[in-house]
């Protein structure tokens, strides 16, 4: 691996872009553009293959060099635990984390109320009908595993929207992240403002105040459910943010 | 020579011209399919179907112009990985397990390191502070904005930019130069 000092980029791209692109957290529409940009940029090429290197080294276990304290660490453990104990009491309980992550809660999951129209019989359709049906009946798990099947063969802003909920449920904060600005697109559809809303949720849970500010104020300002608690999250946001 | 001679002509310069700029294309290419699909046989095969496509929509006079090429690739690398995604989910629809979904603790670039590269940056990393060790964890493993790791230490964004691109810095100065051996690093665990 090259690790001399790279060649300038000349495109105009943010300080934590690359950072961002190694780790899975720029939004779809964002990581669409740099890679476009990665195609041609040798000196972000450089930066994602020494970012990588440093990912795979700070991330493996044994390396000796997880400097996160043993108490986060212990949190990490239990978020990741608890789906396969209590996915539906996660919902309900706010953890013990401290400052905006515990605004990252939902308490109660977006209703969905089948349309009774005979289903499509392609195998994305039916995969998604198969994960609606588990999700109503609170099998998050299973909902998340069919919806993102369901996606994969074809991408909808209804079956992101609530692959999304579901992973969120499931306290897949990162992959709920990444569903639910899938489900932003495109921008007028019909899940978009509460795809907003939730996304804020995700990033919540991630402690990123400033991304979760942003999706509060994309909730329409007349939209009938969700622009009063946009603003009072977003307030809450403010007050407790550092 | 006539008109449509002409044509012709510059058609094939263009087709030309978007080969040798395509070729110029294939590094990020390689890390873009290892970003969307984990560095392997998948993401190399990718790349050549994305190269094997994008050649033959060039003789359909496609794209217009090299300007678009790079965005133009991006589509078709674009619907390669969306086909292989779909290739995948088919070939484990009817057995996938409840616990089939991605692993969030696993990222695609992790194969584009090798053990020994891994092992080198390991050695060089514990040449850092620890509040550098940190501020990297925070960028490159959480993924985190700058602005945010500032506002939560309390410290100026431009001050954490200044820091993490002097330690990536030092890491480049300790991994050494580009044949890839962490020459400024002895390893503690070698035998001689």
């Amino acid at each position: 691996m090259s690790m001399t000092a790279p060649p300038r980029c000349t495109g105009e791209i943010a300080d934590d872009t690359v950072h961002r692109y190694v780790a899975g957290t720029l939004g779809e529409a964002e990581e669409t553009a740099f890679e476009i940009h990665l195609l041609t940029c040798a000196a972000c090429q450089a930066e994602v293959r020494t970012g990588a290197a440093i990912h795979a080294t700070l991330r493996t276990a044994d390396s000796g060099l997880a400097s996160v304290p043993a108490w986060q660490r212990s949190r990490r453990v239990l978020r990741w635990a608890l789906p396969a104990v209590a996915a539906a009491a996660l919902l309900l309980v706010v953890l013990d984390r401290d400052g905006i992550e515990q605004l990252g809660g939902v308490a109660d999951m977006p209703a969905f109320s089948p349309l009774p129209v005979r289903s499509s019989a392609a195998p994305a359709a039916q995969l998604a009908d198969q994960g609606m049906a588990a999700y109503v009946a609170g099998d998050y798990r299973l909902a998340a595993t069919r919806l993102a099947e369901a996606a994969a063969l074809e991408t909808s802003p209804g079956t992101s929207f609530f692959l999304g909920m579901s992973l969120l449920a499931l306290d897949d904060a990162t992959g709920a992240v990444r569903a639910l600005h899938a489900a932003l697109e495109p921008p007028d559809n019909a899940y978009a403002a509460e795809a907003h809303y939730y996304v804020a949720k995700a990033w919540l849970r991630h402690g990123m105040a400033d991304s979760a500010l942003h999706h509060l104020a994309a909730v329409p300002a007349n939209h009938v459910l969700l622009s009063g608690r946009a603003r009072a999250l977003a307030d809450s946001v403010r007050t407790r943010a550092p | 020579m006539s008109r449509a001679a002409d044509m012709l002509v510059m058609e094939r310069a263009t087709r030309e011209l978007l080969r040798q700029e395509l070729l110029k294309l294939v590094p990020g290419l390689e890390l873009v399919a290892a970003r969307r699909l984990g560095a392997g046989a998948d993401a190399e095969e990718a790349v050549q179907e994305v190269l094997a496509r994008a050649l033959a929509a060039f003789d359909r006079g496609m794209p217009a112009s090299p300007d678009m090429l790079p965005a133009f690739v991006h589509g078709i690398a674009r619907h390669v990985i969306i086909d292989e995604h779909r290739r995948r989910t088919r070939w484990r629809t009817d057995a996938v397990a409840l616990d089939a979904l991605p692993a969030p603790e696993v990222s695609p670039l992790q194969g584009l390191t090798d053990a020994a590269t891994q092992a080198a940056m390991g050695r060089a990393m514990r040449q850092l502070s620890r509040r550098d060790r940190e501020l990297l964890r925070r960028c490159f493993v959480d993924g985190e904005r700058l602005a945010t790791i500032a506002r939560t230490l309390g410290e100026p964004a431009s001050r954490l930019r200044k820091r993490k691109s002097r330690a990536l810095a030092r890491l480049r100065a300790l991994l050494g130069d580009a044949d890839g051996t962490a020459g400024h690093i002895p390893d503690p665990t070698a035998t001689t």
